[in-house]
């Protein structure tokens, strides 16, 4: 039996319904499957049938985009009841959610929207974390979100503002180089110099995704991350120039959730990140 | 601070958008000339927008509203694909346009409460009932229903259904004193609307003026493993099938049901639901 409650290193792409026969059936060579766990909260049906089946040949990381753990309410229990149940059941190699929140006066808002990056967001963030990772008894990690504004009432820069977060509840990182582009990008601003002073030592997934970019006003342009296409030239370069900063070779995802393509798609950028992956750490 | 942060936030997204929203392009990111007007009277009218946009005074009220604008977009545009997933008869019925206008009203009143947004979409069927277009098209209601009685069949719990066999083994008097449990994904949808023929027809080629709209019809829903299925019935099997998802035992069921419609068949009407396998404990069994 292999053991499938920890990745070492390696390429894993998003798991999506339509590849659940095709990967079944070829086994492709990934390091890791990741999931939205919130499409697998349900009774039970094909999607909990399946992940069963995948998660007896590969790794799973549980990516959340519902716990809002930027919610100024605290975390919701029920959603964090669910969770923790399908942790339990599904046994997942890590367990990570997002710095933003989406969940507010009774409604919950289907997208991770930001926070300002105050004193008082940093301990409501520790508050929520520690809920979290108290209840499911273990340590998340938390992902850097795109940004399609900033807040005036910044008092913190965002790596040190997750950095915090890491010292004073022993949270971990996903750091999403695509977000680190489109947010800098978006507020005129230089990802070199971001990934400069990011946190690498807590870093322990890398998320590599697709984005569009827009017309805002005038003649400025907004990139949006939806997670619908290639990854672009400028985050592959990011990549290779930032993944010798991790502490040792982290697992890395392909993301792709709008209009999933062909499985060899997405199988041909995992190769592309290994290559970049072996080379840094030969 | 932060939560009337949330608060200026939240609210200004669930605003019910003036813009059409057809698929993300420039359009979605301009101000309409509402939106446009909304700012020109920042100093009049104190909204929502405008108190958020204070907080984004480092852009100009251009800019800040067009950078809202992409996670009111987000929004609204996320939960539409959902019904539209969900609803797809409903979509065929009508059209993107006017479904998209109904689901936009939909979702700003009614918004998703947990993240689950697979399951989002259970009060839609109810807000069309309510809606003009219910009276052109007072069949539109029950058609969402049964939409969404196939969607919600697909993440019903696992359940094995009974073999024919285990039937046959008890005694047939004994078997009358039962009551059959259903399985969970199993639903039975009684229309005054011929929501099956109406599927049918979004189905295939045929034209409208064949399908008389207003016959009663009654569907079975079930999932044979994880397949999900539906049947047309007839209107005494409906009322049997009914009968005993309420609990009652086969004869009370039977009975009842002869009580109402003289030609039921109660034989044929059991041997469908073993044919469909959507028993899966006859509970009584001594």
């Amino acid at each position: 039996m292999k053991q499938l409650s920890s990745i070492h290193t390696g390429c894993g792409i998003g798991l999506k319904p339509c590849h659940y026969e095709e990967i079944l059936q070829r086994k492709p060579e990934l390091s890791f499957l990741e999931i939205h766990p919130e499409n697998y909260m349900v009774e039970g049906g094909l999607q909990l049938y399946y992940l069963e089946k995948i998660r007896h040949h590969y790794p799973i990381s549980m990516h959340g985009v519902g716990m809002s753990l930027g919610s100024a309410q605290g975390v919701d229990d029920q959603h964090l009841d669910k969770l923790c149940h399908l942790v339990k059941n599904t046994s997942p190699a890590l367990v990570s959610e997002h710095l933003s929140w989406s969940h507010g006066q009774g409604a919950y808002f289907n997208d991770l929207l930001p926070l300002p990056y105050t004193e008082e967001s940093l301990q409501l963030l520790k508050s929520n974390i520690h809920k979290v990772q108290d209840k499911l008894q273990r340590n998340i990690l938390v992902e850097n979100p795109s940004t399609y504004i900033t807040f005036a009432n910044d008092e913190l820069s965002e790596q040190a503002f997750l950095r915090t977060l890491c010292e004073q509840t022993g949270c971990k990182l996903l750091l999403d180089i695509n977000n680190v582009f489109v947010s800098t990008s978006n507020h005129q601003q230089d990802p070199r110099a971001y990934l400069a002073q990011y946190p690498f030592e807590y870093v322990e997934e890398i998320h590599l995704a697709g984005h569009s970019v827009y017309p805002l006003v005038d003649t400025k342009t907004i990139r949006i991350d939806d997670h619908g296409s290639e990854i672009c030239d400028d985050v592959w370069q990011l990549f290779s120039e930032f993944f010798p900063n991790c502490k040792t070779a982290i697992p890395v995802l392909i993301e792709w959730d709008t209009n999933p393509p062909e499985l060899d798609v997405l199988l041909q950028q995992a190769e592309t990140a290994k290559k970049i992956l072996h080379n840094s750490f030969r | 601070m932060l939560s009337k942060t949330q608060t200026l936030f939240g609210e200004t997204i669930l605003e019910l958008p003036d813009l059409e929203l057809p698929d993300l392009k420039q359009a979605d990111l301009e101000l309409s000339d509402s939106e446009q007007d909304d700012l020109e009277q920042a100093d009049l009218q104190q909204t929502n927008k405008q108190q958020l946009l204070k907080l984004l005074q480092h852009y100009s009220q251009e800019e800040a509203a067009a950078r809202i604008a992409i996670y009111k977009n987000n929004f609204y545009r996320s939960l539409i694909d959902i019904l539209l997933d969900t609803f797809a008869s409903i979509h065929q019925l009508i059209g993107s346009k006017h479904f998209e206008y109904l689901a936009k009203q939909f979702i700003s009143q009614q918004p998703p409460t947990n993240p689950s947004v697979a399951l989002y979409g259970a009060n839609f069927p109810a807000f069309l009932a309510i809606q003009e277009l219910s009276q052109q098209l007072p069949y539109i209601a029950d058609c969402a229903s049964f939409d969404w009685a196939l969607h919600c069949a697909y993440y019903k719990k696992d359940a094995a259904p009974i073999a024919a066999e285990e039937f046959l083994e008890i005694d047939p008097q004994q078997l009358m004193q039962c009551q059959l449990e259903f399985h969970p994904a199993t639903q039975l949808l009684q229309s005054n609307y011929s929501i099956f023929s109406i599927r049918e027809f979004l189905n295939s080629n045929e034209q409208a003026e064949q399908i008389h709209f207003d016959e009663p019809e009654t569907v079975l829903i079930c999932r044979n493993q994880y397949k999900v299925e539906h049947y047309v019935v007839e209107a005494a099997s409906g009322i049997f099938i009914n009968y005993l998802m309420q609990h009652a035992n086969l004869e009370q069921a039977i009975s009842d049901t002869m009580a109402q419609c003289a030609e039921f068949n109660p034989s044929q009407a059991i041997g469908f639901l073993i044919q469909t396998q959507c028993i899966i404990t006859i509970q009584g069994v001594k």
